[in-house]
């Protein structure tokens, strides 16, 4: 089939009526979470991870990304409005964001952001178009001893940039990947770490794993910390919105800047729209000629960062499913969803499932507009989401955690791993252990172990496979460096008390 | 003189142990194998091996360097993490014996005090309107069934 038809069948796909629902569904869910603080994409996916078992496996998908780059369009009005980032990717909004709605101007930030989101999701899109393809036609030739090369890369490059120690970062993908090997041995059916429990025997549920771990403990985390009621609900009135034509003329550079960055931080390996939004930001301080001015309203700094973010949300789909490795936790989630439905993620994914690919990617116009419209009009639906006192939302939030979890698998077992995970999950954060790398070793854990041990048996136990490969040996040397770099501020660089 | 970072410390050293337990565990229960057809035991070994040299590695940084962040134990909210664990703990117990509606009265009810300033009746209510939400969306929108009241007995 030509790129045409596959562009055409993937347009009929997305634009049926039961996509297009379900569609519709995720980025409204989307932008809902988003918009409350608290609730971070991957708490937001794993939430409602458990209503998609029961759709079609494209539907599945389409909602989960609708729901994962409708975050991105919904956090912005929280970080704007209430100097509370909806979402880690919108808090670098904050910076210039709330100092606009302290001088008045949050209508107008509001309407811009979303005009930055649509066009960095625009342009994630179209490069998400032009290169799938053709990493994966050339991902085919691809043998166990790349792909393990190419999974340890990115769980050592997420590592290094989530916050805090890169030790601490391969410490919890080590212990993630140590809890994605419970349950059955895929060569010899062995049951490891299951401890006799029979509830264990297929391993520990990935739903609750992610809803203990991103949901309870982020409620936890703001019980309190949380208030809604000092928004003026006349600052987002249409009128209110108009933005001058000098805000217009500033915001187009920046756009496109924050875009081609985002869209390179998406396709990495471990970085994705936070780190984005932040080196959005950090650049157009850089080439701006008014530096000292950001921070109290500049428009740039929320234009950049905003379109960033979303080029990023919309390119990490690149290495997710023209690979099917994962480059986020959130990532992790998605290729997640495809096994639950019985799909292998990878390189053959596009030709052999080619109006699921291309229906998804897709459905992505289609939720980026319904965005928009969602945004615009809207917008006061969600300000007022906002004036919701916080302590009326978490029990409900609690409660969706719950039904969600249990609803998978009919098993209270499950529930109860959620608690041993949102205590675990809560214990990390106090100590600063990122928890994002855990979730991505938990998924990408059992392949590695599988990919490591095909490799050793067709190398007759030979560890030179991996650096006798010259596409593995490259992608091995790009993770040692990457791992010394993260380890070089903890051996040099030694302060004096 | 250089001020030891207990924060650091003490948790790289219970993951080292951690790591060692684990590696222990799998050498013990499981098959090794050789490196060519490696057994369920191998890469759990190996994996329990790496986590308690990071364990080490951590506590060495706690050791030797003292700019690195510590904990705060001010910050700890450890009324809302008492109060939120055990409320998914008393839906777990009620969902399968006492049935649907008690236990999300159960998680709201409970949950709910999470917050210093909440008060009985708003918790009363919030269960009751979450618990029709509930039913509206999973029993009626999604089909599921669940078994909404019954005698855990």
């Amino acid at each position: 089939m030509s790129y045409f038809d596959n562009l055409i069948l993937g347009l009929q796909t997305a634009l049926s009526w039961y996509n297009l629902l379900w569609c519709f569904v995720g980025v409204f869910l989307g932008t809902l979470l988003g918009v409350i603080p608290g609730i971070g994409v991957v708490a937001a996916i794993s939430m409602l991870f458990p209503l998609t078992f029961q759709l079609e496996p494209t539907a599945a998908l389409i909602m989960l990304a609708g729901i994962w780059y409708g975050t991105s369009y919904g956090g912005s009005t929280a970080s704007i409005l209430l100097n509370v980032p909806g979402s880690a990717t919108n808090a670098v909004t904050c910076l210039d964001g709330y100092p606009m709605t302290q001088q008045g101007r949050g209508g107008i930030a509001l309407l811009m952001t979303t005009v930055a989101s649509f066009f960095g999701g625009s342009f994630g899109i179209i490069l998400l178009m032009g290169f799938a393809g053709t990493i994966s036609a050339y991902a085919l030739s691809f043998s166990s001893a790349e792909y393990f090369s190419l999974m340890l890369l990115g769980l050592i490059a997420a590592c290094n940039v989530s916050s805090g120690s890169i030790l601490k970062g391969l410490i919890m993908v080590a212990l993630g990947i140590l809890f994605g090997l419970v349950g059955s041995d895929i060569y010899t059916g062995t049951r490891r770490f299951d401890f006799g429990i029979l509830d264990l025997a297929d391993g520990i549920n990935l739903v609750a794993l992610a809803m203990g771990l991103f949901g309870v403990s982020e409620v936890i985390a703001s019980v309190g910390k949380v208030d809604g009621k000092k928004v003026d609900p006349n600052s987002v009135k249409l009128s209110a919105m108009k933005p001058t034509r000098d805000d217009v003329r500033r915001s187009w550079l920046p756009m496109i800047r924050g875009s081609s960055i985002g869209a390179f931080f998406g396709t990495l390996p471990g970085t994705g729209s936070s780190i984005a939004a932040f080196m959005a930001y950090a650049v157009e301080k850089r080439v701006s000629r008014t530096p000292e001015k950001f921070g109290s309203g500049q428009i740039e700094g929320i234009m950049a960062p905003e379109a960033a973010n979303n080029a990023a949300d919309q390119t990490s789909f690149i290495p997710t499913l023209a690979l099917g490795i994962p480059g986020s936790a959130t990532m992790a989630l998605m290729l997640g969803a495809l096994m639950i439905h019985g799909i292998a993620p990878g390189p053959q994914l596009m030709t052999e499932q080619p109006s699921l690919f291309w229906g998804l990617v897709m459905s992505f116009w289609i939720g980026n507009v319904l965005l928009v419209i969602l945004n615009v009009p809207l917008i006061g639906v969600w300000v007022r989401l906002l004036m919701v006192p916080y302590n009326w939302l978490f029990p409900a939030v609690l409660m969706f955690i719950c039904i969600g979890t249990y609803s998978v698998s009919n098993s209270a077992f499950d529930v109860m791993l959620v608690v041993l995970f949102g205590a675990l999950g809560y214990a990390l954060r106090v100590g600063g252990y990122p928890a994002a790398p855990m979730l991505l070793g938990f998924v990408l854990g059992p392949m590695m172990e599988e990919h490591f041990r095909r490799a050793m048996l067709l190398s007759r136990g030979d560890f030179g496979t991996f650096l006798s490969r010259p596409i593995s040996a490259t992608v091995l040397a790009i993770a040692l460096l990457v791992l010394l770099w993260g380890l070089k501020p903890l051996i040099f660089n030694r302060k004096p008390a | 003189m250089i001020d030891r970072n207990y924060s650091e410390i003490v948790p790289g050293l219970l993951i080292a142990i951690f790591g060692a337990i684990v590696a222990f565990y799998a050498a013990q229960n499981y098959t090794i194998g050789t490196l060519q057809r490696m057994g369920p035991g191998m890469f759990p070994m190996a994996l329990g091996v790496l986590i308690a040299g990071l364990g080490i590695a951590q506590a060495l940084t706690g050791w030797f360097k003292s700019d690195l962040p510590r904990i705060d134990p001010a910050s700890i909210q450890w009324r809302a993490a008492i109060l939120i664990l055990l409320s998914v703990i008393v839906f777990s117990l009620l969902i399968r014996t006492a049935g649907f509606i008690p236990a999300v009265f159960g998680v709201v009810g409970i949950s709910a005090f999470a917050d210093k300033g909440a008060r009985p009746v708003t918790a009363i209510v919030l269960s009751i309107v979450l618990c029709a939400i509930a039913f509206l969306i999973f029993r009626i929108g999604l089909g599921m069934h669940f078994k909404l009241i019954g005698w855990p007995f």
